[in-house]
C-alpha cells in the first residue's frame, strides 16, 4: 500500500463540488482546506504507484481542479514486499514511455 | 495492517503536506513523521531540476519520501520520479557483486580486491604498451560531483592522459559552448526565480511538461495567477508543453536559427530593441571583428517573416507575434534544452538566443534571463563545474590554458607539466578510437565508464559497439544494460541514498545528500572505486580519501574542489559540507564565502560578489569600472561585453531528400501514468503501446497506408529500427518522431540517429536525421516492457 500526502488546487468558489466528487474517490480523505479556499490537503492511498497515478489524474480531470501536487509519499510496504521477494517492481516509469493525451492544439 | 496504522499514515502525510504550503489542520497526528526512524535530508536523483527532498529511513530501509518545503527549485513538491526512486534502490536486479568476463563469455563473481586488481594490472599493461592515453574515461551528469572530480583528478594528474569525458557532451555541450562565447563563461545569469518575474516565457526545444515537470508546474502556477503573461513554444512537435501556450512556432527541424534572426529582425524593424543596453553592455560580431547596429540589420534583412515561413514552416505572423511579445512584455525569459543543443550548429542556436536577450535588454534584471535547462541531475555541478570533460581543468578553465594548468598542478601538488596541455578526444572520437590491441588504427585500447550507457544512448550505435566490444571495458552501474552486455569488468555501484553526496542543478545550486542507508549487497560508492583504482596503481597520495566512512571521503573531496575552484567566477568557497548539512536549499554559485547567501544573478553590481571578489580579480586579470550596473566580466577582451553573434544561417547536416524524405527526430517522453497536466489523455493508448513507437502525421500515415499499430522500419543511411505507429497531429507532416529510451535492439532509435557533431561543442546531432519508412506489418504486440536482467544476456 502507498499513502501520498497532497496538495489539490481548486477554482475559487468550488470547493463544495470539488469535496464532494473527492468524496466518491475510493482512497481519497480530504484532511483540511486553506483559508482562502483555494487549496484542500488530502491523503491518498492506493494498492500501487500505478493506481495512485489514476487516481491523480482522475483527480486533475476535475474541472474545477487546477493542479494536484504530491508533497509526501510513504511506500513501506512496497519495500517489504519487493525485499521479500512478493513483487518485482516496473521499471517502466525511467524508461520514458509515451503518454498519450489530446492536445488541443490539434484542433487549431 | 491495523486499521489504527493505517489511519496514522493517512494522517501523517496529510499533516506533512499541509504543513509544507502552511495549511493548519483540525486534527494533527500525533507524529508528523510517517512512521519514519528519520528524515534525510538530499536531492532527487533524477532530471536537471534539483528538487530538495527528504528521505524517509526506518530500520535501514528507505521507506518514505518528501519535498522539502523551504527548497528553492520544487517548494516542497515533488514528480513521480523523485517518488519513486524506491523502485530503482530495491529492484532485484541492482548488480550486487564484481563480476569478471571469462573465455566462454559469462560472468563470474570475484571479490572487489579481485577485481580491482584485474582492472588496475590491465590499465597498467595498457599504459606500459600503448601509452597514457590508452586508457578512457566516461563518465556522466548524474554520477556526484566527488565522484567525477575524482575521476577527473586520477586521470588527468595521475595518468597525466585528459582522455576524459562524459555524457554531458551528448546534452549540453552546446548549451556551454554558448555561454562561453557569448558571455565568457559556461551557466545562466539567472535562475528559476525569475519564472515568477517573468511576462513572456519563451520555450524553445524544450518538452518542459514531460522532461522538468516540477519546471513546467511552476511556469503554469505563473501562468495561472497571471494570465497577461505570454507563453511561447517553439518546437517542430505539438508537446504537451504547448497547453499553456499561447502562440505555438511549429518549425523543420533544425531551421530555427532563421526563425530567431527573423524575429530579431522584426524587433529592430519597430524599435523595440534596446539601443542603450546594447552599446553600454554588447558586441556585434562574427568572431573576426565587430560591426555597428546598421551592419547587423544589413545581415539580418533577408530574413523576413515570409521568406523564413518559406524555409522553417513557422508563419511569418507567428514570427512576428512572438516577436513583439518577447521585446515588448518588459520582462522575458527563454528557456531551452536539447532541442536547440543537440545539433551540429547548437552552438549557433545558443548564441541566437542570447542575441533576442542582448538586442533587447531581457538579462540582468528580474524575470529576464536566457536559461538552459538540464538534462541531468548533476551535469552542471559535477561535469561541467569540476571541468571532467577532455579539454577541461577544474573550475570550467580549459586545460590549454598554462596558467590555470599551473595553478591546479601547485594545488594538486603535482610537478610542473604533468598535466598534459593537449585536450584529449571528444566524446564520438573517443568512441571511434577505441578498439582492441589488435586494431592498430585504434589508440585507445581500455575504457571505465561510470552511471552511463554508451552501448544505448551513442549515436549511429552501429559504428561504436565493435570498439566497445573489443577493447577492454569496466562497467561502474546499479543495473544491468546494453554497455554491460559488451564488459570484461562489472562493478556494482551503490545508489546515491545509500553513498550521499553533491549535485549541482541548472541553476548554479549545489545541494549535498546525506548517506541514509548501506548500499545493497557488495555495491560500493563510485568514489570509493576511483579512490580504490589510484591506491591499487600507487597513486593514493594524488587520492587520499579511500576510507570506508563514504561521508568522510565525500567531504574530503568536496574540500579540496571547492579550495582549487576558490578563485574562479564558480567559487563555491562558502559552500563547506558543514553548510551543505544546514542549509536547507542548497547554495547558488558564486558563493565566496561562508557567510554569503549565494547568488541569484550574475553580473549585477549589487547581486554578483564576484565585484568585490579579489582574489578572483587578480587570478584573471580583471577590473570593473565602478559605474556599470551590469558587467560581463568574463568577457574575452576586458570590456565587460558579451557577444551578439552574426551567425549566417544553416540548416540540419541531413536534410530530407527523395530517398530519404523525412525529418526524424528524437527525445525524451514522460512514463505515461506520471502526474503531469494531463487533463485529457487517452489511457487506453498508453497501454496499447509502453514502449517505443514512431509518431507520424495522419496525412503521412494514408500516403503510406499506414494505420495506428502497424510495425514501420525507419530507415537512415546509418540504421534501421522497427516501431509501432501512432498516428498523431502532434508533429507536422514530414516529421517523424520516436523516443530514445527503449531497451529492446529492434527498437533502439540510436542506430538511426547521426553522429555528425557541432564543430564548435562536439555535440551530435541526435536531434535530426533523413530517413525513409516502410511498412512492415500490420499491429504486433510489442508491449513488452523489455528490460535487460540477466548480466550474462548478449548485447
Amino acid at each position: 500500500m502507498i499513502y501520498s500526502g497532497s496538495i489539490v488546487f481548486i477554482e475559487p468558489d468550488c470547493l463544495e463540488e470539488v469535496s464532494e466528487m473527492l468524496d466518491d474517490l475510493q482512497g481519497v480523505d480530504i484532511h483540511g482546506v486553506s483559508k482562502d479556499k483555494k487549496q484542500l490537503v488530502v491523503s491518498i492511498e492506493a494498492e500501487s504507484d500505478e493506481l495512485l497515478e489514476e487516481l491523480s489524474r482522475k483527480i486533475k480531470s476535475f474541472e474545477p481542479v487546477l493542479d494536484i501536487g504530491h508533497h509526501v509519499m510513504h511506500f513501506e510496504d512496497e519495500v517489504d514486499n519487493i525485499l521479500q521477494g512478493k513483487k518485482i517492481p516496473d521499471l517502466k516509469g525511467f524508461q520514458r514511455s509515451r503518454r498519450r493525451e489530446k492536445n488541443p492544439l490539434d484542433a487549431v | 495492517m491495523s486499521i489504527s496504522r493505517r489511519n496514522f499514515l493517512k494522517v501523517s502525510v496529510a499533516t506533512a503536506a499541509a504543513a509544507s504550503v502552511g495549511i493548519s489542520l483540525p486534527k494533527k497526528a500525533e507524529a508528523a513523521g510517517a512512521d519514519v526512524d528519520k528524515w534525510v535530508k538530499g536531492a532527487c536523483r533524477f532530471c536537471g531540476t534539483g528538487c530538495c527532498v527528504y528521505i524517509g529511513v526506518k530500520e535501514g530501509k528507505v521507506i518514505a519520501i518528501k519535498g522539502n518545503p523551504e527548497a528553492k527549485t520544487n517548494f516542497g513538491f515533488l514528480c513521480v520520479k523523485g517518488f519513486l526512486a524506491y523502485k530503482c534502490m530495491y529492484h532485484p536486479d541492482r548488480l550486487k557483486d564484481t563480476m569478471i568476463r571469462q573465455k566462454d563469455g559469462t560472468f563470474q563473481k570475484v571479490s572487489w580486491d579481485k577485481a580491482l586488481k584485474h582492472v588496475t594490472d590491465k590499465f597498467k599493461s595498457l599504459h606500459s604498451k600503448y601509452g597514457k592515453d590508452a586508457v578512457a574515461y566516461y563518465g556522466s551528469g548524474q554520477a556526484m560531483t566527488e565522484e567525477s572530480y575524482t575521476f577527473n583528478k586520477l586521470f588527468k594528474g595521475g595518468f597525466r592522459s585528459n582522455m576524459v569525458e562524459g555524457n554531458p557532451r551528448l546534452c549540453m555541450a552546446s548549451a556551454v559552448g554558448g555561454y562561453i562565447s557569448t558571455f565568457g563563461s559556461d551557466e545562466p545569469v539567472g535562475s528559476y526565480a525569475d519564472i515568477e518575474y517573468s511576462k513572456c516565457i519563451f520555450l524553445v526545444g524544450s518538452n518542459t511538461s514531460e522532461c522538468h515537470p516540477i519546471i513546467f508546474r511552476r511556469i503554469m502556477r505563473h501562468k495561472l495567477k497571471n494570465p497577461d503573461v505570454k507563453i511561447i513554444v517553439c518546437e517542430p512537435r505539438k508537446t504537451s508543453t504547448a497547453k499553456i501556450a499561447d502562440l505555438w512556432l511549429p518549425v523543420d527541424p533544425g531551421t530555427d536559427l532563421a526563425v530567431f534572426h527573423s524575429m530579431a529582425k522584426v524587433i529592430f524593424d519597430n524599435n523595440w530593441h534596446d539601443e542603450k543596453f546594447m552599446n553600454e553592455n554588447a558586441r556585434i560580431t562574427n568572431g573576426k571583428e565587430t560591426f555597428d547596429l546598421a551592419a547587423y540589420k544589413e545581415f539580418l534583412k533577408d530574413f523576413t517573416p515570409e521568406k523564413v515561413e518559406k524555409l522553417t514552416r513557422c508563419p511569418a505572423e507567428n514570427i512576428r507575434k512572438a516577436a513583439e511579445w518577447f521585446a515588448t512584455s518588459g520582462a522575458s525569459m527563454s528557456l531551452w534544452t536539447m532541442g536547440l543543443n543537440q545539433r551540429t550548429k547548437g552552438v549557433w542556436a545558443n548564441n541566437l538566443m542570447h542575441n533576442l536577450h542582448l538586442i533587447t535588454g531581457n538579462i540582468c534584471k528580474p524575470g529576464a534571463d536566457p536559461f538552459s535547462l538540464t538534462g541531468q541531475p548533476n551535469a552542471c555541478g559535477g561535469v561541467r563545474e569540476t571541468g571532467t570533460l577532455c579539454h577541461l581543468l577544474p573550475g570550467t578553465k580549459p586545460v590549454a590554458n598554462s596558467k590555470w594548468r599551473a595553478h591546479i598542478e601547485k594545488e594538486w601538488e603535482l610537478a610542473s607539466g604533468t598535466i598534459d596541455p593537449k585536450p584529449g578526444f571528444h566524446t564520438m572520437k573517443m568512441f571511434d578510437s577505441l578498439g582492441g590491441e589488435e586494431s592498430a588504427d585504434k589508440p585507445i585500447k581500455g575504457m571505465i565508464t561510470c552511471t552511463t550507457n554508451p552501448a544505448q544512448s551513442l549515436p549511429n550505435l552501429n559504428k561504436y559497439i565493435k570498439g566497445m566490444q573489443d577493447s577492454f571495458l569496466v562497467v561502474i552501474d546499479i543495473f544491468p544494460t546494453r554497455t554491460t552486455q559488451l564488459a570484461d569488468v562489472v562493478l556494482p555501484a551503490a545508489f546515491i541514498y545509500e553513498k550521499g553526496g553533491v549535485y549541482g542543478c541548472s541553476e548554479r545550486r549545489s545541494q549535498l545528500t546525506e548517506k541514509c542507508v548501506e548500499p545493497v549487497g557488495n555495491a560500493k560508492p563510485d568514489a570509493w572505486i576511483a579512490a580504490q583504482i589510484a591506491k591499487y596503481m600507487g597513486l593514493e597520495k594524488l587520492i587520499p580519501w579511500n576510507s570506508d566512512d563514504q561521508m568522510k571521503n565525500n567531504e574530503m573531496a568536496w574540500a579540496e574542489y571547492i579550495r582549487v575552484t576558490k578563485d574562479t567566477d564558480h567559487t563555491l568557497e562558502g559552500a563547506t559540507y558543514d553548510r551543505l548539512k544546514r542549509e536547507p536549499a542548497g547554495l547558488q554559485w558564486p558563493c565566496p564565502s561562508t557567510d554569503h547567501p549565494g547568488t541569484y544573478k550574475r553580473y549585477v553590481r549589487g547581486m554578483d560578489p564576484m565585484f568585490e571578489h579579489a582574489g578572483f580579480k587578480a587570478k584573471f586579470g580583471v577590473t570593473m569600472p565602478t559605474d556599470r550596473a551590469s558587467y560581463f566580466y568574463m568577457d574575452k577582451k576586458g570590456e565587460g561585453k558579451a557577444n551578439i553573434w552574426l551567425r549566417p544561417y544553416a540548416g540540419p547536416a541531413e536534410a530530407p531528400s527523395a530517398e530519404y524524405p523525412f525529418y526524424l527526430t528524437t527525445g525524451r517522453v514522460i512514463e505515461q501514468w506520471h502526474t503531469g497536466t494531463m487533463t485529457m489523455r487517452i489511457p487506453e493508448i498508453a497501454r496499447a503501446h509502453p514502449n517505443g513507437y514512431l509518431e507520424i502525421h495522419p496525412d503521412d500515415a494514408k500516403k503510406y497506408g499506414i494505420v495506428a499499430g502497424d510495425m514501420v522500419e525507419v530507415t537512415s543511411i546509418r540504421g534501421k529500427s522497427v516501431l509501432p505507429a501512432v498516428v498523431t497531429k502532434a508533429s507536422l507532416p514530414g516529421i517523424l518522431f520516436v523516443p530514445m529510451h527503449d531497451q529492446q535492439m529492434d527498437r533502439m532509435i540510436n542506430f538511426v540517429c547521426n553522429d555528425a557533431v557541432d564543430p564548435g561543442s562536439k555535440e551530435p546531432e541526435f536531434k535530426i536525421a533523413a530517413v525513409q519508412i516502410k511498412k512492415i506489418s500490420g499491429p504486433v504486440n510489442v508491449a513488452d516492457k523489455y528490460i535487460i536482467s540477466d548480466i550474462n544476456s548478449s548485447f
